[in-house]
């Protein structure tokens, strides 16, 4: 019987990939998220070729023009498109979240395996030093960091990372400490296997589904500081597309030209939203709960 | 108990140093003499120097950090920019930072402690998935975005409340708005999840066994359990209304200490930015043990040292 | 004729789920006569707590319920919610089987205590206390008026018990049922609760189910016993009517399987194969895939009807074992 067949699946460690996919598929703000997620990957790689026009290209007879058919989000001050600089933006916030996101991730699950796998002082040592980051609030913590460092592209990504990488570390360190006692690790040290292979082909494997799901809802909190650092005028430098910076000269034109404060946001918003929901369904799917009562 | 009090009390102080330390340090991260750091572009040599000899920079680190916590308290610490004594124009930005924090704290933790408790009630029904379609839209909105559409909606459109500033009750209503609703979204989630999980709790079931009728269950039985974990949320959320604030107060043009650290970066008054973030971190840290402190009371499962 | 508190009719509970319709009870029938102690005994699924859980209206909505229970002549099925709440705690009063997590962890046991009898009856708060402090002596615990400002989480598990049996005492009730309340609890508490049980029998002449899969307890407690199976009450009757004159194949096996005490023995006796699937039962009687006295033809399509040795001594089943 069929369900006989999911039975037999469900059993072992591991989710198994079909499964996994099977348990999003059924989730639909999951299906939705992923779309959402592949549609701004593909208009951040496409980005320049799919804009109607050159975000860049300023064009002062047609500044501040409302929403119309030949610019579908209108244009700003400088007469640029909209929806160009809406278009290109996602390319600009995709590969600063992507690299931070990615660093967080790595320097995390480092810090996290040693100090879960060795224990002791180290563990103690760094724990306290993730506990220094959490105590700063992070976009405090994204403001400094760009103060120290100045404004641009690469101090953005070492901001975001910054302040990312401890909810990796912990979630690595008690995913590590809570299968490091497991009888097959300990099968596997009496053979003299050597703590990096442990590491890497028992315990981690282990840490990769709620890190995945952290790194998925940490792009959306990514994307949000970048536009809130470009808002604060902390961003990425002029004249370059970014939603947030977009948004801040929006700010003086509310009252006359609301369009420039609409679209970039609604950008936002709906970005982020993708990932939440994409990210809310992998973690149902990969940690199915018992049904609730 | 008491000696549990005492005890995260004591902790404070050393956090506070580790934490004055980092901040006093962040000058010392910017590549380059801090010297000419602080004169700016273009800065003679001679400019250089005196600045040195006037903010102590020749003096020994030790000393320059004593110096530095010193001057916090007695004033003589001051601001590069402004030449203002950093606690006199600190104080009054911290209270309005403390005023937008503690409104949208109650925006928060009423409408997302409601919506959670509903949701979980009426599980599935509409009710659940509209509160958790808003909680998943609160999370994922900027704050400053959310604050410029509100202002376009109500003091632009509907002309009822102003948009920015600091004048009268109204005005810190939209502010409050603009970071207590994507806070409340989050405190949502976590209530519903948690009120959940106490209903299908064994004790909720005797509850109903013993004839208790099903409001009082829920509000009375089920919610003191329900809490605990939320009130950990909501003190944390500080921390997110401590961040958001910034923006908040950037879009409003609401004089608080976020706005006063950003200005800071712009004008390179580094005293200002250490000072700023300092304050900043240290009521984060407060907000936290009180909140430890907190569910130590609201669990008696805890409160054996 | 003895006055019956308690009597269950063709009772049927099924559960709408995912996986499809859990048809949990079938066809249940019992009765609990006034001052007397019925033990409900079964495997672990045969439905003894879901019949406990449905006389009190306890199950989610996912429950589709047919049948009649009556207690005191009202059919408590067709009782509206505001009525049942006051049957809850006060005419019927259930005491569960985890003594760990059944109370409440952030009220003390006298909030608990008083709370129960303040919605029960009209009484201040310091004569509910009173009452409180009462019970507590009535279920021989020690310092009452130290314990009622106890948290759960202070007292052990045989304490938590017996505060569960002086709330369930504290209004009064005309019947108590208590599913498996010894079964987490270690064997020298569980004596002395099966005697506070037997002693509300004797002394407050309160009627009790108790429910339990330990037939030891049964013999010590219980005036009758109903023997369940997969949704039914396969056979019931006096206790020694069961433990002697037992004629159903099941409860046959259920009492060989005991091991006896004064001999050797190298094997347990066991009953073969498993547990029926709820969601797809066997046809006609449930029992009939384990069964040694199984009639092809007749047990297989049949489900059995309910038929009546004694006054007192009944059961479902196509071919009983002959009474000797």
């Amino acid at each position: 019987m069929a369900s006989k067949e999911k039975k037999e699946k469900n059993l072992g460690r591991y989710s198994t990939f079909s499964v996994v996919l099977r348990r999003i598929r059924k989730n639909k703000g999951g299906v939705i998220g992923l779309f959402i997620v592949l549609f701004y990957i593909i208009v951040s790689i496409f980005g320049p070729m799919l804009s109607p026009y050159d975000p860049n290209e300023s064009n002062f007879d047609e500044s501040l023009i409302p929403p119309s058919k030949q610019h579908w989000f209108g244009t700003d001050l400088h007469g640029r498109d909209v929806l160009s600089r809406v278009i290109v933006g996602a390319r600009t916030s995709f590969t600063i979240s992507i690299s931070a996101v990615a660093i967080a991730v790595f320097i995390g699950i480092l810090l996290g395996s040693i100090s879960g796998y060795v224990g002791g002082w180290i563990d103690e040592l760094i724990m306290r030093f993730l506990d220094i980051f959490m105590a700063f609030p992070e976009i405090l913590l994204a403001i400094a960091i760009v103060a120290i460092l100045g404004p641009g592209k690469i101090n953005i990504v070492i901001a975001i990372a910054v302040f990312s990488f401890p909810s990796f570390a912990r979630i690595t360190r008690a995913t590590v400490m809570s299968v490091k006692n497991n009888e097959y690790v300990e099968a596997a040290k009496a053979i003299g296997e050597s703590s990096w292979s442990i590491l890497t082909r028992y315990i981690l494997p282990n840490a990769l589904s709620p890190v995945i799901v952290q790194a998925t809802l940490r792009m959306g909190t990514a994307i949000l500081t970048i536009s809130s650092l470009g808002f604060l005028g902390l961003g990425v430098k002029a004249p370059e597309a970014e939603w947030g910076t977009d948004l801040a000269l929006a700010r003086s034109y509310l009252e006359f030209a609301p369009w420039l404060s609409i679209f970039p946001g609604i950008a936002i918003v709906f970005v982020v939203l993708g990932f939440n929901f994409f990210g809310d369904a992998l973690n149902d799917a990969l940690n199915p709960r018992l049904k609730d009562r | 108990m008491k000696s549990f009090i005492i005890k995260r009390l004591l902790l404070l102080i050393p956090i506070f140093f580790g934490v004055s330390i980092i901040c006093f340090l962040l000058l010392y991260m910017i590549p380059g003499d801090p010297a000419k750091i602080i004169a700016g572009e273009g800065a003679t040599k001679e400019d250089i120097e005196s600045i040195r000899i006037t903010f102590g920079l020749d003096k020994p680190i030790y000393v320059q950090y004593f110096s530095f916590i010193k001057g916090i308290f007695t004033g003589e610490l001051r601001s590069i920019r402004s030449g203002e004594a950093i606690m006199k124009e600190i104080g009054p930005r911290y209270v309005g930072t403390i005023q937008l924090a503690l409104a949208s704290i109650i925006v928060s933790s009423t409408l997302g402690i409601l919506l959670g408790v509903l949701a979980a009630v009426y599980k599935n029904s509409w009710i659940d998935n509209l509160a958790m379609a808003f909680a998943l839209l609160g999370a994922s909105t900027p704050v400053f975005w959310l604050g410029l559409i509100l202002i376009l909606i109500f003091a632009v459109y509907l002309k009822v409340l102003p948009s920015g500033g600091r004048e009268g009750f109204k005005s810190i209503i939209l502010p409050a708005l603009t970071l207590g609703l994507p806070s409340s979204a989050i405190v949502a989630r976590l209530t519903r999840a948690s009120m959940l999980d106490t209903l299908s709790q064994d004790y909720v079931r005797t509850a109903y066994a013993y004839g208790i009728p099903k409001r009082k269950v829920i509000f009375t039985y089920a919610l003191k359990n329900a809490l605990i974990p939320v009130v950990t949320v909501i003190g944390l959320q500080f921390g997110f209304l401590l961040s958001g604030a910034v923006l908040t107060e950037s879009v409003f043009g609401w004089p608080g200490v976020g706005r006063y650290i950003v200005d800071a970066v712009f004008s390179r008054d580094y005293v200002v930015i250490e000072v700023g973030i300092l304050i900043t971190a240290m009521t984060f840290v407060l907000v936290n043990t009180a909140v430890d402190l907190l569910y130590a009371v609201l669990d008696p499962r805890l409160r054996k040292g | 004729m003895k006055l019956r508190v308690l009597e269950i009719k063709n009772l049927k509970v099924y559960f709408k789920t995912e996986e499809g319709i859990v048809k949990a009870l079938e066809n249940v029938n019992l009765h609990v006569d006034k001052g007397e102690i019925l033990g409900v005994v079964g495997e672990t699924g045969c439905g003894k707590s879901v019949t406990a859980l449905t006389v009190l209206r306890l199950l989610s909505n996912t429950s589709e319920i047919s049948g009649e229970i009556l207690f005191e002549e009202k059919n408590l099925l067709e009782l509206p919610e505001s009525e049942m709440l006051k049957i809850r705690g006060k005419e019927i009063a259930m005491i569960f089987q985890e003594p760990m997590t059944s109370l409440n962890p952030v009220f003390t046991v006298g909030q608990q205590l008083t709370d129960v009898i303040m919605q029960h009856t009209k009484v201040s708060k310091e004569e509910a206390l009173k009452r409180a402090i009462e019970v507590l002596r009535l279920v021989k615990l020690p310092d009452p008026d130290y314990i009622v400002n106890k948290y759960p989480h202070e007292l052990s598990g045989g304490m938590r018990q017996r505060v569960m049996i002086a709330m369930a005492i504290s209004c009064n009730p005309k019947l108590i049922i208590a599913d498996e309340p010894t079964t987490a609890l270690d064997v020298t508490i569980q004596a002395q609760i099966l005697g506070i049980l037997k002693n509300l029998k004797e002394e407050l002449g309160i009627s009790i189910i108790i429910i339990t899969h330990n037939l030891g307890v049964v013999a010590q407690l219980c005036d009758r016993v109903a023997v369940m199976y997969s949704g039914y009450v396969i056979e019931s009757g006096t206790v020694s009517e069961i433990f002697q004159q037992a004629i159903h194949p099941y409860t046959r096996g259920l009492l060989k399987a005991i091991p006896p005490v004064d001999e050797k023995v190298d094997k347990l006796k066991v009953i073969p194969g498993i547990v029926p699937n709820l969601i797809s039962p066997p046809s006609g009687c449930r029992f009939h895939p384990r069964c040694e006295r199984f009639i092809d033809g007749r047990c297989n399509i049949y489900p059995p009807e309910i038929q009546y040795l004694s006054e007192t001594h009944s059961f479902m089943c196509h071919n009983p074992y002959e009474l000797l």
